[in-house]
């Protein structure tokens, strides 16, 4: 049997277990749902989820996107530098610790209630700890290869780009992991304290009427994407792992 | 050797270099008032005790760092800053970017400057070849052992074709038996590359058998002591390593090393 099929199979006695004590009574319906109340949501309300989903992807990827950017571009800067280092990483470490939460309503105000303040609050979730790791990866490659690219001919920014962040790739995915999964957190919570639309909005909706099955769809689409996401980063970590095991 | 050497042109010459970190009385002076001359196909050691500023002179001709006086000149031409052009460098460390593979880290200085990639790769292969490594071309550092890494950087140092090869003691993390190789090695990519080599290095042995002529420094401040022609005939054999004449040279520069600083320790603060 291949892993797939025995995946199969296993996820299918999960489900007949679930959904065998649920009609047992053993599970309250109103804490815990059940596969066929998930299911029938899906087909009541599939298009409203479906558009919900688009809309929290689309954040979730520019959101992402803006994080990785410019959390990479300013981490590398500032971590080419022993003192600018030594100056940024500190207050990255403090604004990572900073319940941005506490700024969501301030940020509502700002941009308004659409997707424009969910993806500025999870980009700047997701910002920080990718700088952080960006700029304490470049800034702990040993120095000795900036000096042997410069003595080889390598300009200031072949030696940053092409020398010391390739060096530091290990540390700024591990890094990319971290911000793009505050990412995905942030952008959903946001959604759940003030929207329109988005997962977020309707998990949160659906559980004010205690409807555990659309409650149950939201957050299955939820882990799928972040399934996905997982699924993305994996394929960027393989793509720059040069040294094996 | 030492004669023909004399003859030919003067690649490298530092003229009364002083380097002193730090400023006014708190300043520390690294190097004073070195001068030298390196002639094509020259070999040249620098020996001395650790912390007599080998490797700042070694900054200092590869345009890695500046002297607070004086000045370095290659092909006639001040040194304000790296010259890739004209100086390959061998660090102790192989320093190779372990995402590239042997062939692609000997033509990263020609990827720098735009080289197109077939004529870098067939640079590379030839260097592959010089160093005994062409069946490795496609394997990547961490397949390599520590003097497989260590010739692919001299590659590396070479692949522009540089007027000078300077070697920061790159045989220094080798074990014994690996580094005697290594000089073998040295000794014939030399030979057939007829590179002009300025050799730093603080094992008297190594300086002595490698070179037509060992500088000598001594430290606090770092200054040259003694210029010493080898004199031993080429090429240079193992068999050598057990002469007389390298004996007394070793010794010769034992005792300039050791003495001064014994002095020092002395008058230490």
């Amino acid at each position: 049997m291949t892993r797939f099929a025995r995946g199969f199979v296993i996820f299918c006695v999960v489900i007949a277990l679930w959904e065998g004590l649920y009609r047992l009574g053993l599970i309250n319906p109103l804490l815990i749902g059940a596969p066929s109340l998930i299911a029938s949501a899906a087909l009541k309300d599939g298009g409203t989820f479906l558009l919900a989903s688009r809309v929290t992807a689309f954040e979730i990827v520019v959101a992402t996107a803006i994080a990785w950017v410019g959390g990479v571009s300013l981490g590398v800067i500032v971590g080419g530098s022993i003192r600018s280092t030594m100056v940024f990483s500190p207050i990255f470490s403090a604004m990572i610790a900073v319940p941005l939460v506490v700024l969501y309503p301030v940020i509502v105000a700002w941009t308004g209630i659409g997707p424009t303040s969910k993806i500025v609050y999870g980009a700047a979730a997701g910002f920080f700890p990718i700088a952080l790791a960006a700029a304490s990866g470049v800034s702990a490659i040993d120095r000795r290869y900036a000096d042997m690219a410069r003595a080889l001919g390598a300009s200031r920014g072949q030696i940053l780009l092409q020398v010391m962040t390739r060096l530091a790739l290990p540390t700024i995915l591990s890094g990319l992991r971290v911000g793009t999964s505050l990412v995905i957190i942030s952008v959903v919570q946001s959604e759940m304290l003030s929207a329109v639309n988005g997962l977020g909005f309707w998990i949160s909706y659906y559980r004010s009427l205690f409807d555990v099955g659309h409650v149950y769809f939201g957050i299955l689409l939820v882990l799928l994407m972040a399934a996905a996401a997982n699924a993305v980063l994996t394929q960027v970590e393989r793509r720059f792992r040069w040294v094996k095991g | 050797m030492t004669e023909n050497a004399q003859a030919t042109a003067e690649v490298v010459s530092a003229q009364n270099i002083s380097r002193i970190f730090g400023e006014g009385t708190s300043g520390f002076q690294a190097l004073d008032n070195i001068s030298l001359s390196i002639r094509e196909g020259q070999f040249v050691s620098v020996v001395g005790p650790s912390g007599c500023g080998k490797s700042t002179l070694m900054q200092i001709i590869g345009g890695l760092d500046a002297p607070t006086r004086g000045e370095v000149r290659i092909d006639g031409e001040p040194i304000t800053g790296p010259r890739p052009d004209k100086i390959g460098v061998v660090f102790q460390e192989a320093l190779l970017l372990p995402w590239k593979t042997a062939a692609e880290n000997i033509e990263f200085p020609l990827s720098l400057s735009g080289v197109p990639p077939a004529k870098r790769r067939a640079r590379a292969m030839e260097l592959l070849d010089l160093v005994g490594l062409v069946d490795f071309a496609g394997r990547f550092p961490h397949e390599l052992s520590g003097g497989m890494k260590q010739r692919v950087a001299i590659a590396r140092g070479l692949v522009r074709n540089p007027r000078l090869l300077l070697m920061d003691e790159p045989f220094g993390a080798l074990d014994e038996q690996t580094r005697t190789r290594m000089w073998e090695e040295l000794l014939r990519v030399q030979e057939r590359s007829h590179a002009t080599i300025l050799f730093i290095t603080h094992s008297l042995v190594e300086a002595v058998y490698l070179a037509d002529e060992v500088l000598v420094m001594a430290s606090r401040p770092g200054r040259i002591v003694e210029r010493i022609v080898v004199g031993l005939p080429r090429p240079r054999s193992l068999d050598m390593l057990g002469s007389e004449r390298l004996g007394k040279l070793r010794n010769q520069i034992w005792h300039l090393i050791a003495e001064p600083q014994e002095t020092n320790q002395e008058t230490r603060p």
